[in-house]
């Protein structure tokens, strides 16, 4: 059965498609989402990585930026003009992601209290 | 020259809110024209309620009933006579056992990319074109802009 709070973080465009992904019962940090989408980084080749240079810290703002985390269903697409369709896309498919440790935290007290 | 409309729109809520009205209008012209039911699949709000005005994306639709979905991501202009169009085909596995099928639509919005975005669209919810047929229609119509 999924988990509630799931998602996942992909490069694709070209030849490649990899991704790491996440599936939970809290919401994911936004810590947590960072060191993912390091996760993802170093599964790329050289080449993956330069070609989505830019696109990987676009990603990573994002992630750094959110305020308060984001609700699913949610989806991102981090791309170059001049780089056709190579891409990280950001998705999120059930739950809360990106929140700080802290509001993570409570959130967590507030659902398991009762 | 190409006909640019928004050019301010991350700038100023209104204007990115007008721009939404309008691929909504354009996107329920299409439905009744071609009769589908479509709605909005992406959520646009930040947990703190803030509405998310980045464009990424400006306006999403899925049609239930074919599993396919538009994503459009509305891009900021870079020049005075911007002109920039992409597409690629995705899978959104929000259901795990039966992925949506996106077709994602980048853009600087001008009169031009309006009406490429549209016949793309058309291809890909009312002509019920497969997913090989669409890499090739893709592939042609984005040549074709050069």
């Amino acid at each position: 059965m999924a988990k509630k709070h799931r998602g996942r973080i992909q490069a694709q465009g070209g030849d490649t498609e990899k991704s790491v992904s996440w599936s939970q019962d809290t919401p994911l940090s936004k810590e947590h989402g960072l060191t993912l989408l390091e996760d993802l980084e170093g599964q790329l080749t050289k080449k993956e990585k330069e070609e989505r240079k830019k696109q990987l810290v676009d990603a990573r703002r994002f992630i750094e930026n959110i305020e308060g985390g984001i609700d699913a269903v949610n989806k991102r697409s981090f791309y170059s003009r001049d780089k056709g369709n190579l891409r990280i896309d950001i998705e999120v498919l059930g739950g809360i992601a990106f929140i700080c440790m802290i509001v993570g935290f409570l959130l967590f007290l507030f659902f398991n209290k009762s | 020259m190409a006909k640019l409309f928004f050019t301010d729109f991350l700038d100023h809520p209104e204007v990115y809110d007008a721009a939404e009205a309008l691929w909504k209008a354009r996107f329920d012209a299409l439905a009744e024209k071609h009769q589908f039911a479509y709605a909005p699949y992406i959520n646009v709000f930040a947990r703190n309620g803030d509405k998310l005005r980045d464009g990424n994306p400006i306006f999403s639709a899925e049609v239930k009933n074919l599993n396919r979905a538009v994503r459009i991501i509305q891009e900021a202009i870079e020049q005075p006579d911007d002109f920039f169009i992409s597409a690629w085909l995705d899978t959104f596995p929000i259901d795990e056992d039966n992925p949506l099928n996106e077709l994602v639509i980048p853009l600087v919005l001008s009169e031009e990319t309006l009406e490429v975005a549209e016949r793309l669209i058309v291809h890909w919810l009312v002509e019920g074109r497969s997913k090989e047929e669409m890499e090739r229609v893709l592939e042609e119509e984005l040549a074709l802009l050069g």
